[in-house]
């Protein structure tokens, strides 16, 4: 074998390890990319939403990683002769393996090639493997195992929203606290002009609440739960309001069908309210009573300030930290209880967004929401149960118990205490998971069973959408008279007064 | 051993000769004697400047005694004419009685040239050493007269002196392959010269090597082969040492007027070339570059007017520039 064949094979021998490395690289970078951007994802889905789907978790990533692996493959690769070159600046060989790589070729002629390219085999005989290619330290060394872990970990963790840390936290809560204090100031203007019925007491309220805002003398958790109540005060009002409204249009006419109060709807928003008002305009052939426009500028001026308390809650979520929000949620739901329990017993709403009865109001007052948390059902009221529940406390068995005898659309039923159960096998202390509770009643047919559903697991996003779309469902104004009729033909065909059947 | 190893085997020991042989009669400079056997074996001439008494003239001198060559010296002085050098046209008779031009050589033709204190005559005798120095061959009365080869001038000049002596032109300093500077002996180095000078006189030296072995060892030097990436870096040495490369090194930017010629690059791979089988190997190294920039760039570095009020030493600058391409 001459020094020329000699040398070839050394070189050969070095392309095939340098070819392996390479794969090796490309497939180490390939993977530490792909976990770096399923990394990103997790987070992403953490943080902001999840990006959810087999496609986006893989195909995209794998397909990434490998494009990008492809990339650095091809901006950082080096030719033989570099690396030969590197070799003989690493061993301190003096130039000699990448000359007599040079001189590999036939179009390089000297007299001592011979000589160069035998000493050049010779000296890369004697040097060992690792000496000749060996691993450099790679970057994807320390990100594979680091983003291994993440992998790994961030399923298990629930990161911290920005928006939740110190600084973020009280600029959010400034915010709150001058959109707070512009709308009071705005009302207290106008009450100034006006002369508010509602006396601005609500509204001092709030401006006390802007001031502590801005002074940061005030959480987050205790401005939800101030907030909490307030809206509790203010359904409470309105519900004061609309009874006390009804009632005197009910007015010695409760047995009349054709009187104001049993041919208009209590009014459950700013819409109703506005129907109801062309309503008695009509029947008032429109010179209504200086006592009845008082009356429904009031509860217009309620619903306005139940509207701005929803948004001013709405701004202390944060998007996207489920956890933190659904914490937040009970506070405001215990802003709620507390409401309830000072006022009216413990039939708070099982969300604290569910709308108040509607329908023809009974003089005694609706149930589950009635003055003072009482019923028709005295004793019920009192314990502040809601719906009846023949069969104990949580339970409800069909067909046992007395109906409530509203006539309620599914969006207008009434909030009530959902069922009772334990979340089995969760270990004491621990959260039980976001659930939904879903109670519906029969409208049609002989059974007055209320099913309730608890659905576990349920994001709070699932929950808030599903609530929302419950409050707006809505059967069309023209059918309701036509739906409540038959059904109250039907009854008293059966020999039943409508009266009774409210029981 | 076949004839290649031979010849490069041959290169070392002759240069061990010449140490040896010249150590007889010089106490150390063994790197001064190696570069100028450099020099011999590229082709090229030497300036070797020194302060008086340094052994200049007799290293010189001895070198012409161990070379199986023609040696002439040549005292530089003021008044010495280019037709010295070079040789005149004389009118000669014949038997006849016919009166012809007979050329008369003067001391240029010969193979080692001593051109000693070469900066003592004008620039106008200076010059007449400039087409002999580069084509190895002088014009006289429109006839051209080839040099013998190997033909080499080894000229040497005084630092120090300024009075009466004529700076060399660029032209002329350009042609040197090397410039070599000799360094002042150590106490050690004194004590042999005292042994050596002023005792017994000294055997007389035996010649070593003649001109067809020069000739041949010139050959195979041009045969060392060298990489593609060896020249880049010797041509960006070059171009580092002028003030307008853009990779310039600072001092280039501040002292430098002009660099270096092409011949720059040319002295840079031809003398590395020699190195590498001084050294025992068959490939120009970019160390190899490194080692002879000093001696091949120091004199094509032409400073300015700064530079030289500052005394500034071109081999502080070559340094700089080794750094910057390192």
């Amino acid at each position: 074998m001459n020094s020329a064949s000699s040398f070839q094979q050394k070189i050969d021998t070095l392309m095939l390890q340098r070819k392996r490395r390479k794969l090796f690289n490309f497939l180490l970078w390939s993977l530490t990319f792909f976990l770096i951007l399923k990394t990103t994802v997790l987070l992403w889905g953490k943080v902001f939403f999840p990006l959810s789907g087999f496609f986006i978790s893989y195909p995209v990533p794998f397909l990434l990683a490998l494009g990008l692996a492809w990339l650095i493959h091809r901006l950082f690769r080096k030719d033989l002769s570099t690396e030969l070159l590197s070799l003989d600046s690493r061993m301190g060989l003096n130039d000699r393996i990448s000359t007599a790589f040079e001189y590999l070729t036939p179009d390089k002629k000297s007299l001592l090639k011979e000589k160069l390219l035998e000493d050049a085999a010779k000296i890369m005989g004697g040097l060992p493997q690792n000496k000749i290619l060996p691993w450099p330290f790679s970057p994807a060394y320390l990100l594979l195992p680091a983003f291994l872990f993440l992998q790994l970990l961030i399923p298990r963790w629930d990161l911290p929203h920005p928006g939740f840390t110190g600084k973020n936290e009280a600029g959010q809560l400034a915010r709150i606290g001058k959109f707070m204090a512009e709308f009071t100031r705005e009302k207290m203007q106008n009450q100034d002009k006006t002369e508010s019925p509602s006396g601005g007491e609500p509204y001092r309220e709030l401006q006390a609440l802007a001031e502590d805002l801005e002074d940061q003398s005030l959480t987050r958790k205790e401005l939800v739960q101030t907030l909490g109540e307030m809206k509790k005060k203010v359904r409470e009002e309105r519900s004061r309001m609309s009874r006390n409204l009804m009632n005197d249009l009910n007015a010695g006419q409760a047995s009349d069908k054709d009187s104001p109060a049993s041919q208009t709807p209590t009014p459950s928003s700013p819409q109703a309210l506005d129907r109801l008002t062309e309503k008695l305009k009509d029947l008032f052939e429109g010179h209504l009573p200086e006592s009845l426009t008082k009356d429904l500028s009031r509860l217009r001026e309620n619903f306005e300030l139940e509207k701005f308390l929803d948004q001013a809650l709405g701004m202390t979520f944060v998007p996207g930290t489920q956890d933190n929000n659904d914490a937040l949620l009970t506070m405001e739901e215990k802003g709620h209880s507390r409401g309830s329990e000072s006022g009216e017993g413990k039939n708070s709403p099982a969300t604290g967004l569910a709308e108040p009865p509607s329908g023809r109001w009974d003089q005694e007052g609706g149930p589950g929401d009635s003055k003072n948390g009482r019923g028709k059902d005295g004793r019920r009221k009192e314990e502040g149960q809601g719906p009846p529940r023949p069969g104990g406390e949580g339970n409800f068995t069909a067909g046992t118990a007395k109906g409530s005898g509203e006539k309620l659309t599914p969006s207008e039923l009434k909030p009530g205490k959902g069922s009772l159960s334990q979340e089995r096998g969760l270990p004491s202390g621990t959260a039980p998971s976001p659930s939904l509770g879903v109670r519906s009643q029969p409208l049609f047919g002989k059974t007055e069973e209320i099913r309730e559903q608890n659905l576990k697991g349920v994001p709070f996003s699932t929950r808030r959408e599903k609530e929302s779309a419950l409050r707006q469902e809505k059967i069309p104004r023209e059918y309701r008279e036509v739906i409540k009729n038959y059904f109250l033909s039907i009854k008293e065909d059966k020999g039943i007064k409508p009266h009774e059947q409210s029981r | 051993m076949n004839r290649v190893d031979e010849q490069v085997d041959r290169i070392k020991k002759t240069l061990e000769k010449i140490q040896t042989e010249l150590s007889r009669v010089v106490v150390g400079q063994e790197e001064l004697i190696r570069q100028i056997f450099i020099c011999l074996l590229c082709g090229g001439h030497a300036l070797i400047e020194g302060v008086p008494g340094l052994g200049k003239t007799l290293l010189v001198k001895s070198l012409g005694r161990i070379l199986h060559l023609k040696y002439s010296r040549i005292q530089f002085t003021p008044d010495l004419m280019p037709a010295d050098i070079l040789g005149t046209n004389i009118v000669n008779q014949d038997d006849s009685g016919n009166r012809f031009f007979e050329f008369y050589r003067g001391p240029i033709f010969g193979q080692l040239i001593l051109a000693d204190e070469i900066n003592r005559a004008t620039p106008k005798t200076q010059s007449a050493l400039l087409e002999a120095m580069q084509e190895q061959a002088v014009t006289v009365f429109g006839k051209k007269y080839i040099l013998e080869p190997p033909f080499m001038v080894l000229a040497t000049q005084n630092p120090l002196e300024m009075e009466g002596t004529y700076p060399l032109p660029e032209a002329q300093i350009d042609r040197f392959f090397f410039k070599l500077k000799i360094d002042y002996p150590t106490p050690q180095q004194l004590l042999r010269i005292i042994d050596k000078t002023t005792e017994n006189e000294p055997d007389p030296l035996i010649q070593v090597v003649g001109a067809e072995a020069i000739l041949e060892m010139r050959s195979l030097v041009r045969e060392v082969p060298v990489a593609d990436h060896i020249k880049d870096y010797a041509v960006k040495m070059i171009m580092a040492t002028h003030p307008g490369d853009k990779n310039g090194a600072s001092r280039v930017k501040q002292y430098v007027r002009y660099g270096s010629s092409p011949r720059g690059v040319q002295t840079l791979i031809l003398a590395a070339k020699v190195l590498a089988l001084l050294k025992d190997r068959f490939n120009v190294s970019r160390e190899d570059i490194r080692e002879v920039a000093k001696p091949a760039l120091r004199h094509r570095l032409i400073l300015n007017l700064r530079g030289e009020a500052e005394g500034l030493d071109p081999d502080a600058i070559i340094d700089e520039i080794i750094q910057s391409l390192s």
